[in-house]
């Protein structure tokens, strides 16, 4: 595997050539620091890009299109990452090897079509697709109930910082959604081109040269970008006492969550020592909270805490039966302190380890891993998988318990289900 | 062992017969660190009536076994909890129930024949107790409750309950609050000897191993343990209706968005089809190319703003018949069910557009062999599902033609529906 990373004015090109893959993977990413009024319409640009172009002026078309070059299919999504947002068009598709000659040209042809021969007149996106799409987007907002787990978190952490990204509904805002139209639209997708920070991604069997020259001509954006800061979401203050906040909906199983806000973690003790702590503390079956929520005390099918770097916060989410809160919440905090006090095992530790390290280890057997680790890097730096090995084995009992003791909660979060 | 060349991609697989009955499909992959390794009973929550092992009688036992076994199997008499063993090398493990399988599993790039063995020893190894049995009970119930609180999955379910009469497809998979509380140790130990006997199971490795060690240390773990002769399990039969159970109903959830699922019930004996890959071939192709996203009916739906959502085309294939479900959002599904019904009267599919879906599967297939987790779970329900893994998919792909589609669209019996709408809290 070869890794080759071209900075120009305009755009960065990473390049990882290899022979592993029998598809070829190309990711475009948009990036600029995140404002909660444009979710909906970065939302909204990701869609209509793939619901048409001016030469495949409807979604039919399009996917027509796309199936006929082997399923060479577009995905597009806009993401939260820390302070950034992420807009981003992913395409993966079949070494000519496997289909027909030519299909290498064909395809990115057809990709670079979708991204920059959109289905515009005098400056307005086309109105049907327009129409079709601002349907998809309202359903999308509304539908988050659908998915208690998202939706209890959102909940909980719109409580734990009301203007804080981390608490931004990645579905977007219907009053966003009614002031977006056609031609703000198309404003909003030029100002893009002139300004969000491009980083482009190929992994696969490719001719690096001739990779770089497509891109040279047909990658239409010319603009120099400005430095849009630090990715990491930093707390100025976290809360003495702890808060609890109740919630209610029409449902069953109530969802118990709990926050933490993450404050003076050094960036080895986020990179290394936290996820080591999350595995033995809920990450994992083999966890405390898994062990004794769920198997011991069988009060939840699921109960995991999940830590998450760029935001610098650790979630603890389950689902529970109403009358089992008390309990639950006493067991959680009893197993808090006990990380607090040390009480795991070197062997617990080992496990946490090699689960790290065998996560490192097959990184490169997928072609999106391999791009995500590239791009989470050009972020946010860090460590290449070698030195990421070692330090993964340096970790100690102390390290853990340090990072026990800088966990304090914030917010427990309850919505309540039936009694 | 049998080694059969898969051309297209220059991939092998591996397979062997074991004495027990046992079978092993195995697909190296030098290229990639990590190994996932799948052992599947021909298990799930439809086999709820069969003549249990050393009976003589067809015995119905409560739903949501076999779900429950694979909870139960994560329990072990020494002490050893299978995550904890699997974790010591860093590798995940895992298991699922679905209507005809249950599958366990670990995924990890080291010590993998150690972890092989293992998979092995815990899945032939049940422990259970009265009292460990009712503790899962507790878990069991917050897992149906979660599903219970998903608006799609009770329309998954609800769809079900309402087209089939009597084959037990009708029911959920981890079956009902109240069924699981009547299960007991007895009947968990008559199906998993029933059931869990190595001439209904099977192996699926895919990654980086050798695969004639694997299946020398896979030969030599088998011959230490006993089994009994096994006759094939002799399941119930359902003589199942063409007809369905009722043609419309309307729930309430709490969601923000209505949702609708159209069911069509299918009979697949009048396709006239002995080649059941075939048959399935076409009958995909058929409502995909009829409802998906290149079809013309999608477009004009979304342009008559008829649709919120795209639409998701489910198939449950059961013995007897097939259960074409479209899932999708809605403000109107009234107006969208009279499309539906006139779409059905008149399906018809452009060759034009045969052609164009065959290089989908054909790019679908050989990108599997690039991800050992697809692959191996491909392989699974290509097992389940038909017997064996069609290692000639591109050539049998290619052989489809319009004229024969077309003679199975004219054979297809398409009237008996169903509905199912999933509405808001008193809207």
């Amino acid at each position: 595997m070869e890794y080759i990373k071209k900075e120009y004015a305009a755009y960065n090109v990473h390049i990882i050539k290899t022979d592993k893959f029998k598809s070829i993977t190309i990711d475009v990413n948009f990036l600029r620091k995140i404002k909660k009024e444009e979710i909906t319409i970065r939302n909204f640009l990701s869609e209509i890009l793939l619901q048409s172009s001016k030469n495949y002026p409807t979604k039919r078309l399009l996917a027509l299109k796309s199936m006929e070059l082997y399923d060479s299919n577009v995905r597009s999504s806009n993401s939260r990452i820390g302070n950034f947002s992420n807009l981003s068009f992913n395409l993966k598709f079949l070494n000519d090897k496997y289909t027909e000659d030519g299909m290498f040209d064909k395809t990115l042809d057809f990709f670079f079509d979708i991204l920059f021969n959109p289905n515009v007149e005098n400056g307005r996106f086309d109105e049907k697709s327009f129409k079709i799409v601002n349907k998809l987007i309202y359903n999308e907002i509304k539908s988050i109930k659908d998915n208690l787990t998202k939706y209890s978190l959102i909940k909980m952490l719109e409580h734990m910082g009301k203007n804080e990204p981390y608490s931004y509904r990645g579905y977007g805002y219907i009053e966003d959604l009614e002031k977006i139209t056609p031609q703000k639209l198309y404003e909003y997708y030029t100002g893009i081109l002139k300004s969000d920070k491009v980083n482009i991604l190929i992994i696969g069997d490719v001719d690096t040269d001739k990779v770089l020259n497509i891109i040279h001509d047909k990658f239409k954006i010319n603009t120099v970008k400005k430095d849009i800061g630090n990715a990491m979401i930093t707390h100025e203050k976290v809360r003495g006492r702890l808060r609890k906040v109740d919630d209610y909906e029409n449902i069953i199983q109530s969802k118990l969550n709990i926050g933490f806000k993450l404050k003076d973690l050094s960036d080895y003790e986020l990179r290394y020592v936290l996820p080591i702590y999350n595995e033995i503390f809920g990450g994992s079956p083999n966890s405390k909270l898994f062990q004794n929520i769920r198997e011991k005390h069988s009060l939840a099918y699921y109960i995991t805490s999940m830590p998450n770097i760029f935001d610098n916060l650790l979630i603890i989410y389950s689902g529970i039966n109403k009358n089992s809160y008390d309990k639950a919440v006493d067991l959680i905090k009893k197993e808090l302190n006990n990380m607090k006090k040390g009480k795991f095992t070197d062997e617990e530790i080992n496990k946490a380890k090699e689960n790290m390290l065998a996560s490192l280890e097959t990184i490169e057997d997928s072609p999106a891993r391999i791009i995500n680790m590239y791009y989470a890097r050009e972020l946010a730096g860090g460590d290449e998988i070698e030195e990421r090995i070692r330090k993964v084995k340096q970790v100690t009992k102390e390290d853990i318990i340090k990072v026990a003791t800088k966990l304090k909660i914030d917010t427990i979060y309850l919505m309540h289900g039936e009694e | 062992m049998k080694e059969i060349n898969i051309d297209i991609v220059n991939e092998k697989l591996f397979y062997e017969k074991l004495d027990n009955g046992l079978e092993i499909y195995m697909v190296p992959n030098k290229k990639v660190k990590n190994i996932y390794a799948t052992f599947t009973t021909r298990y799930g929550s439809i086999h709820d009536e069969f003549i249990p092992i050393g009976e003589n009688k067809m015995v119905k036992v409560p739903l949501g076994i076999a779900h429950f076994l694979e909870h139960k199997m994560f329990e072990q008499e020494d002490g050893i909890d299978p995550f904890n063993f699997f974790s010591k090398s860093g590798a995940d493990s895992n298991a699922h129930t679905s209507l005809k399988n249950t599958t366990y599993e670990f995924t990890g790039p080291n010590k993998f024949l150690e972890n092989l063995e293992f998979l092995l020893d815990f899945v032939q190894h049940p422990y259970l107790t009265d009292e460990n049995i009712e503790k899962e009970k507790g878990i069991i119930e917050q897992e149906l409750k979660m599903y219970m609180d998903d608006p799609f999955w009770s329309m998954y379910d609800g769809i079900r309950n309402n087209i089939f009469i009597k084959n037990p497809t009708k029911y959920p998979i981890g079956g009902t609050i109240e069924s699981v509380r009547k299960i007991t140790k007895k009947d968990l130990l008559r199906c998993y000897k029933t059931f869990y006997h190595p001439s209904n199971m099977f192996l699926v490795i895919t990654g980086n191993f050798d695969p004639e060690e694997t299946i020398k240390h896979i030969k030599e773990n088998q011959s230490n343990k006993k089994y009994e002769k096994l006759t094939p399990v002799k399941l119930k039969e359902y003589k199942e209706p063409d007809k369905v159970v009722k043609s419309r109903e309307v729930v309430e959830k709490n969601t923000d968005t209505p949702k609708l699922s159209y069911g069509i019930k299918i009979n697949l004996e009048k396709t006239g089809y002995k080649d059941y890959r075939r048959r399935d071939m076409y009958l995909n192709i058929i409502f995909d190319l009829a409802f998906g996203i290149t079809s013309k009916f999608y477009e004009e739906m979304n342009s008559k703003g008829y649709l919120s959502s795209s639409i998701d085309i489910d198939k449950v294939y059961t013995e007897t018949h097939l259960l074409v479900n479209l899932i999708c959002e809605t403000n109107l599904p009234n107006e969208l069910i009279k499309e539906i019904e006139n779409m059905i009267n008149n399906l018809s599919i452009d060759e034009c557009e045969l052609n164009i879906i065959k290089n989908k599967f054909i790019s679908n297939y050989i990108n599997l062999f690039d991800n050992i987790v697809a692959l191996n779970d491909t392989i699974v329900t290509n097992i389940i599902d038909y017997g064996n893994f069609d290692y000639n998919y591109i050539d049998n792909i290619n052989s489809l033609t319009i004229n024969e589609l077309n003679n199975v669209i004219n054979r297809l019996d398409l009237n008996n529906t169903s509905y199912y709408i999933v509405k808001p809290f008193g809207d």
